[in-house]
Parts: structure tokens; sequence; C-alpha cells
């Protein structure tokens, strides 16, 4: 019914990375950031339309500032899309799931979301 | 992917006035003992957000079965930003809504019926700014009508998914190479196209993220209301840049923040810029209670799905 949101840190990022054969769309958020919140349930939801095709994960980048300096994290929140462990887009700020949709769905194993 | 579960048949609190106010006494005993925090759905055995201490859980799945109602609803009443006052037993405006509902109704078809009102409502609607881009209203109005086919069922399931994607597709067309770091009224009303073709049976964000895009396109109403251009906006942030360059830049820890700045050696556009803001602010003060307002009115009948 939900597909699970990973939670990535720090310590789990490599491990959990190297697990996932999906894409994994990354949300840097903060518990004080007031356009994270607003994300956050768009989110839950596109994880559960792409659940199997797409894993969506949350760092918190308050508690993992080595994730948020590897990734130039410059404000909240932020988007990565990662594919094969690559970045291949970059969105900053809150996004309708129409626009996460367009954003991830070329990069889907079966581009047919 | 439909959020239904074992519970909606029976509508709002499963048919049952007892549910009902058990629900709400448990809500009090929770908003008086402080254990509500704002935010997304969260329950982590003592505290949480207000569905997640009405389920003591932190799983949606869990929603629907318990308490009949759609899963749009229990992200709505989650996200809705708080105005709960020192003397509400209730938190608010969660509790006005749960008081509003009535056991048995079927409130699956509400969530489209409110994002209709927030396009093209008598009060509340927005498509009709849109009207110096025909394109534009021309989608809204078309997103207005899907809903409106999803509330009347006349809408089978296969065709309406391939509608909604060419709704959103239309919407991401207009939205596509716009400038974004400037929020115009068009970009706005674009945007929420793009949140509002959705079905909220099927897609529990729908209302909330509409509901969030729409206050969106109040705020640059009411900015352009007080004659705030895009002139502005990049006086406002070439001003903000010269500004760090000249005097934080070289200091970082010593130096006042660059508004603080702007105050200082820009006075009149720091007024300026300090009413948009205010305007902005007042506009979503005025339009809270008016939202509220249409959700019990949309809420409170038991019709039949």
């Amino acid at each position: 019914m939900t597909a699970t949101v990973l939670t990535l840190t720090d310590a789990n990022f490599e491990a959990e990375l190297q697990r996932l054969t999906q894409p994994v769309l990354v949300d840097f958020w903060a518990e004080w950031c007031g356009p994270c919140k607003a994300l956050a349930p768009v989110l839950s939801d596109l994880a559960d339309d792409l659940s199997g095709q797409l894993q969506v994960a949350k760092v918190d980048a308050d508690s993992n500032p080595a994730l948020s300096a590897r990734f130039q994290v410059r404000g909240l929140p932020t988007l990565l899309l990662l594919v094969n462990g690559v970045e291949v887009e970059r969105l900053l700020g809150t996004s309708s799931k129409t626009r996460l949709l367009s954003l991830v769905k070329p990069h889907l194993p079966q581009a047919a979301a | 992917m439909s959020t239904q579960g074992s519970g909606a048949g029976l509508g709002a609190y499963l048919g049952d006035g007892q549910l009902k106010q058990h629900w709400l006494t448990m809500l009090q005993a929770h908003h008086l003992a402080n254990r509500l925090r704002p935010g997304v759905l969260a329950w982590d055995g003592s505290t949480g957000s207000v569905v997640g201490t009405l389920l003591r859980s932190d799983s949606l799945a869990h929603w629907t079965a318990r308490s009949g109602m759609p899963s749009w609803l229990a992200v709505l009443l989650d996200g809705l930003p708080s105005s709960t006052q020192a003397d509400d037993t209730l938190p608010q405006p969660a509790g006005q809504l749960l008081v509003a509902i009535t056991p048995g109704a079927q409130l699956d078809p509400v969530g489209s019926r409110f994002i209709r009102l927030l396009l093209c409502g008598p009060d509340l609607g927005v498509a009709g700014l849109a009207a110096p881009w025909p394109e534009l209203q021309r989608l809204l109005l078309d997103i207005a009508e899907q809903h409106a086919c999803s509330d009347q069922g006349t809408d089978s399931a296969s065709p309406s998914t391939s509608h909604w994607a060419d709704l959103q597709q239309r919407a991401l067309q207009i939205t596509n190479g716009r400038e974004e770091r400037y929020q115009t009224l068009e970009l706005a009303l674009a945007q929420l196209a793009e949140g509002a073709a959705w079905d909220p049976v099927t897609s529990r964000s729908a209302v909330l993220d509409t509901l969030r895009l729409w206050a969106g396109v109040r705020r640059v109403q009411a900015s352009q209301q007080l004659g705030w251009t895009l002139a502005d906006h990049l006086l406002v942030q070439s001003t903000l840049s010269d500004l760090h360059r000249q005097h934080v830049a070289p200091a970082p820890a010593d130096a006042p923040n660059v508004f603080t700045l702007l105050e200082q050696h820009h006075p009149q556009l720091a007024q300026r810029m300090k009413a948009m803001l205010r305007a902005e602010d007042q506009q979503g003060g005025l339009d809270a209670p008016l939202v509220v307002q249409a959700l019990q009115r949309l809420l409170a009948p038991a019709e039949p799905a």
C-alpha cells in the first residue's frame, strides 16, 4: 500500500546505494524546513506509484553533513536523481508530482510509468 | 495506485457516531497533553501528527480501514498549516474538519469537488485569472471538467488514467522552459495545473498539493496587485548580491545579514519589499478561513458517492 521511503545517512549511504538496482531519488531535507514538509507527501505518493521502479530516499541534511557536502547541497529541499550512483538530475525547492514524474520517468528501467 | 481499504464502503467513521466521538475525545486528550507534532504522518509511540495519534501508527495503510475515509483526507489533515489558538480544545483546522464530517458520509468524491472549487468555484476559483493566457485557462477548465467527471463517476478507470496523463502533459508543455526564479502569475497558474491534474482517489497528495499551489497563485496575485513586478524582483536580487559582495563576503563573522544591510543602505526598496511580503502573508491569512469553511461545507453532507 505505501512504499518505503528509505532513510539514508552518512553511515549507510554507500552500502544502500550498492544494494539498490533501481534509480534513487534522494530528498535532502531538514526538520525546520517548511517547503521540505510540503514536498514529503508528494514524494511518498510518487514512491507508491513507482514502487519497484524507483527508490525514494531521504537525507536529513543537518544530521548528515558529509553527504550534504559531497553533493554540494546549497538549499533545501534539494532532490537528486541517482542512476547507478551517478547524479543525473537535480531539483531545488518544492515541485508538483507531475514535475517530479517528468523528471524521473526517462530514467526508469521501463519508461512506462 | 488505489488506496482504498476494507473500511471505505462503510463511509466516514465506518458509519459509527461513537467512533467519531471516541476519536474527537482522543484527539482532544493528545492536544491538551501537547502530544501532537505538526507535519507529515508520524507516530513514535507517544507523540505524532493528528492522523498518527488517532491511528497510533505511522502507516497510511491503516487509515482507510480504520476510518472509512480516503487517503487524501489523511494527507490533508496532517498537512494543513496549524491555526490552533491558545484556548482551542482541538488542534485546528484538523479538529474543525473532523467535527464537520458526518458518520457514514462517502468522502471519496469530495477531493475532486474541492479541487474544482479552487479552480473555478465562485469565491475561491482562480481559473479566471488565466484569461490573458487562453491555452492555460482552457487547461485549467479542462482539469476542472475532468474532476467533475471523476466526481460523477462518468469516466471509467482506464480512459481516466490517460485523460489525466494528457492534462499533465499539457501543463508541462506550458511550464517547461519558463523562468522559475521569479513567480509570475502565469507560471503560478501553470504550476497549479500541474498539481491539480491528478485524481485524488488514486493520488493521495493531489488535494494538499493543489491547495499549496493555489495559495501560491493567491500570493502572487496579492503582490502584483500591490504593483510588485519582475523589475522589482530583479532589483532586489542584484542589490542583495551587491551588498553581500561588499559587506558580508569580506568579513562574514562580523557582518549583519543582507536584509539588515538592505534596510540601512536602500530603505525605500526594503520598505517596498516588506510591503510586498506583508501583502502575501495577509492574503494567506484571509484565505485560510475561507478554505476551511469550503472544506467543512463539502465534508458535512453525507452524500452517497
